[in-house]
């Protein structure tokens, strides 16, 4: 990986931790960490934004990304992200236990980055996209919350077993593997949305599925 | 048009309801900067909490526009978090609130007192320069008040409507005037936006009907916060320049279509310098009237307005730019609105005062 790649994925990770700020969520479990990321990813199309990453492994807990990970642990390491709280969970849907945490930015530290960051991807709509969609994820109760990708056009599609990994653009074109993208810009064909009515829309809709179960 | 016919996954069998699913509260002004968003997402919050059987009938809250850094540092002992504070369902006053600009969230400390105590507070934490707003509940009526630059100074400070209010012509063309007298009337009002290429020579920049429609659609959307004021909105017969809609107050699904604005910029110079012909203006603005009472009918509109931003080399007066079209325009039911733009500060105060090479006073 190169250098440029390896800063990429930093600022990708303090960047989805900023935006849970606008939700108040100042300290993100790794599930809604990587949950959201998992929803950046699929939904970055309604904004004309290319994924980060177009394809996720399946599995019962929800997403998880191991190259996120791995570049959370380097910020935890670096002293950028705060970890607390550390501890053993339960995984209900892998009827496991996995090490999870709580991370949090340390401003005294990576508020520079996140500074540089809006800075240079002003004339971009990636910051206005992540603190959408994270305002918009964070309506969710927090029984919800890590969890709305059970809800996912994409991700709780029956089209992809579990421990196989879903595709949405990395190989086949996004507008036939790309669900969730394709749900979002379904909604009221006949009104002109803006792409951030489209995200809250979306995460309403998980809403309604989730309350039917 | 968005595509509407691929593949849902999980959702194939939703697709009715996705068609037809009621357009969120939010996200219609996150285009929007901060400053002038805050206050209409709040006024929107306070609203839904005025419908909650437990609303305040008594006290103040203050709430202040900060950053996600700023926040972060303000989330330490003795200050909660309202996660679902969109929703209104939990109490507001007797708080200093802190809020990003999307609103959805607040982080908040409980003040004890008036709105004096909260002032106090906010210079006592060094954050009376950031955007702040004020809410006095009370059975009738309860006010939201703006400071845009902070509780310090009351330069800028506006009410912010509560409630529901009528979306009128008289009400639409006054917040249109404020815009115009704040934003466009000279180019020095026009701040980083600059649509004139080069104002001493009267040439507008080619894009200066977007530039002037967005700073018109800020102003309404302040005006009328419980509304959405959409821009560019898509039809058979053509785009809308500005459309005010209101998706929140009525029936779940219901939507009121209260006016479309038609927008016409009349120059004497393109943004190079070549002279538009009078004939060709006078078509220019005939087109507006026709559009504005298209798109009005084909959108079942309750007003339709065709609002000129008159950038010529000389201000004609509104009778006589209208004179060609004012019979048509009361056939149709087309209100005709025109604001002059003055190409200096000069220009502007030799209107004012009769001398020669001013204007008539501009405005509906």
């Amino acid at each position: 990986m190169s250098a440029l790649d390896e800063l990429r994925r930093r600022t990708r990770v303090l960047a989805l931790l900023d935006a849970l700020t606008q939700a108040s969520i100042f300290a993100a479990p790794l599930r809604v960490l990587h949950e959201l990321a998992y929803l950046a990813n699929v939904l970055a199309p309604v904004f004309d934004l290319t994924p980060f990453s177009a394809s996720v492994l399946k599995r019962r807990g929800g997403p998880y990304y191991p190259d996120l990970q791995q570049t959370l642990d380097l910020l935890v390491g670096s002293g950028l992200v705060l970890v607390s709280e550390v501890r053993h969970v339960f995984v209900q849907e892998e009827n496991r236990y996995r090490l999870d945490a709580l991370y949090s930015i340390n401003d005294e530290l990576a508020a520079p980055a996140i500074q540089r960051y809006q800075e240079v991807y002003a004339s971009t709509s990636e910051p206005l996209f992540l603190a959408e969609l994270a305002a918009a994820y964070g309506m969710l109760s927090d029984n919800e919350l890590g969890r709305a990708t059970r809800f996912d056009a994409r991700y709780s599609y029956a089209d992809v077993d579990t421990n196989e990994v879903i595709d949405f653009g990395e190989w086949k074109t996004a507008a036939a593997s790309n669900f969730s993208r394709n749900a979002a810009m379904a909604f009221r064909p006949h009104d002109s949305l803006q792409p951030a009515e489209r995200l809250y829309m979306y995460m309403e809709h998980v809403q309604r599925r989730a309350a039917r179960g | 048009m968005v595509e509407n016919t691929q593949d849902l996954g999980a959702w194939g069998d939703d697709s009715q309801e996705i068609k037809t699913a009621p357009i969120s509260p939010w996200g219609d002004v996150a285009d929007i900067n901060a400053k002038n968003r805050f206050p209409v997402q709040l006024a929107r919050t306070v609203n839904r909490r005025e419908k909650e059987p437990t609303a305040e009938q008594t006290g103040t809250a203050a709430f202040v526009l900060v950053s996600t850094t700023q926040l972060r540092a303000l989330n330490t002992q003795g200050r909660t978090t309202d996660r679902l504070f969109h929703k209104g369902q939990c109490r507001l006053t007797g708080r200093l609130h802190f809020l990003t600009a999307t609103g959805s969230s607040s982080l908040f400390e409980e003040v004890a007192g008036d709105h004096s105590a909260l002032f106090a507070r906010l210079a006592a934490l060094g954050m009376d320069t950031l955007p702040m707003a004020i809410y006095v509940a009370a059975a009738s009526p309860a006010s939201l008040s703006y400071y845009p630059n902070g509780s310090a100074t009351d330069e800028g400070m506006r009410e912010i409507p509560l409630g529901v209010g009528l979306v009128e012509e008289i009400a639409i063309a006054d917040s249109i005037e404020q815009t115009y007298n704040a934003e466009l009337i000279t180019p020095a009002n026009t701040g980083p936006y600059k649509i004139w290429t080069d104002s001493d020579k009267g040439w507008p920049i080619k894009e200066a009907e977007q530039g002037i429609q967005q700073l018109v659609r800020i102003g309404l959307q302040d005006r009328f916060p419980w509304c959405s004021v959409r821009a560019e909105q898509p039809g058979k017969e053509g785009r809308t320049d500005l459309e005010i809609v209101d998706v929140r107050t009525g029936l779940p699904g219901e939507v009121t279509h209260h006016a479309v604005l038609e927008m016409k910029v009349l120059r004497s110079r393109g943004s190079t310098g070549d002279a538009v012909a009078p004939a060709a203006i006078a078509v220019h603005i005939e087109d507006g009237v026709d559009q504005a009472r298209v798109y009005g009918e084909s959108k079942n509109t309750l007003l339709q307005m065709l609002c000129c931003f008159d950038m010529r080399d000389t201000d004609i007066g509104c009778t006589a730019t209208f004179a060609h079209v004012n019979e048509k325009a009361t056939k149709l039911d087309v209100r005709l609105h025109r604001w002059f733009l003055y190409r200096s500060a000069e220009a502007l105060r030799s209107a004012r005062t009769g001398r020669s090479g001013g204007a008539s006073a501009s405005g509906p």
